[in-house]
């Protein structure tokens, strides 16, 4: 499972603008210096994330960007749908819509499982809770959990259901 | 987030095989036919399970690919990572070693409850599990959830929640 450079970047854009809520107008090259962010690839996830009503641009010398919404009502999830489409796909497909046989029948199962995790985490983080760095207690929980920073862990053992 | 077409693949290969455990080998031929995986892309997908320690292959008339360990013992994720690498990255890279700043300083707390999620279900369920149509049950009450068949749904947090 992979999370795009688009998704990362629009995430860690729409946050720098929580950041700013209430000052003004963020000029792109201030978003783009302050999160490392290539400017002309910024600019075209900027104009998305404007489609999707999630920022919104002014004109002018004091112009810029700014969240369309109050950052405490966007979610990380809306943001990824914005750039990427569904929030989690099976080969370009909706998961609700790809169909096994045989052997591979209660997979459909296993997929739309892993979505409703991911959306637990990515719904309720918004951009605000990233910005001020006060995560949902569920996901703080689930960060804070030592194991779960260890990588290739085949720690849990495949039938300890718990 | 995107499962890949190899991932996906590779899972309903490793199904075939833990529906057969216990008879002869399979085919690539029979694999390729149940599940409907091109040839080529499968023999790709062969070695590299084969590679992992997920599969074992016996050569001759009566040759094909088993399981190498019991179905019950590999995971959905083991497959997964022996084809596409870890179960979840940012970028290309792994979820702890991605640094954000600013702003986005707890991004990497995001992505690791992410993975994290992910494994809840990838680890916990076994090629036996599905095979046998018995999830385990944490994975069950995930999709018993009416909304988890529901796509783009843009719940929102209830003010104060």
């Amino acid at each position: 499972m992979r999370v795009s450079a688009k998704a990362d970047y629009a995430i860690r854009a729409t946050a720098e603008l929580a950041a700013a809520e209430g000052t003004g107008q963020m000029r792109a090259d201030r978003i783009a210096e302050a999160q490392d962010i290539p400017i002309k690839f910024l600019e075209s996830i900027l104009l998305e994330l404007k489609h999707a009503g999630i920022v919104r641009s002014q004109r002018g010398s004091e112009g810029g960007y700014a969240l369309a919404r109050p950052g405490s009502e966007i979610s990380l999830a809306d943001v990824i749908r914005a750039v990427d489409g569904p929030l989690a796909n099976v080969r370009g497909d909706r998961p609700e819509n790809v169909t096994y046989k045989g052997a591979a029948g209660r997979l459909t199962d296993v997929w739309i499982a892993v979505r409703a995790n991911l959306r637990s985490v990515l719904e309720s983080t918004s951009v605000a809770d990233l910005a001020n760095g006060t995560l949902p207690p569920e996901v703080e929980e689930l960060a804070a959990n030592k194991e779960n920073w260890v990588s290739l862990g085949r720690i849990r053992g495949v039938g300890a259901r718990s | 987030m995107r499962v890949s077409a190899k991932a996906d693949y590779a899972v309903r290969a490793a199904l075939e095989l833990a529906a057969a455990s216990d008879a002869r080998p399979l085919k690539r031929e029979q694999i390729s036919a149940a599940q409907k995986i091109p040839s080529k892309f499968l023999e790709t997908i062969m070695l590299e399970l084969k590679h992992a320690g997920i599969v074992k292959s016996t050569r001759g008339a009566d040759g094909g690919y088993a399981l190498a360990r019991p179905a019950e013992d590999i995971s959905v994720a083991d497959v997964i990572r022996a084809v596409d690498g870890p179960l979840a990255n940012v970028r290309g890279e792994r979820v702890e070693s991605v640094e954000y700043d600013g702003a986005a300083t707890s991004l990497r707390d995001v992505w690791v409850a992410v993975r994290a999620s992910l494994r809840r279900v990838l680890e916990s369920t076994s090629l036996a599990d599905v095979v046998e149509r018995d999830l385990p049950e944490a994975v069950m009450q995930l999709t018993e959830d009416p909304e988890a068949y529901i796509s783009l749904n843009r719940r929102r947090r209830a003010p104060g929640q």
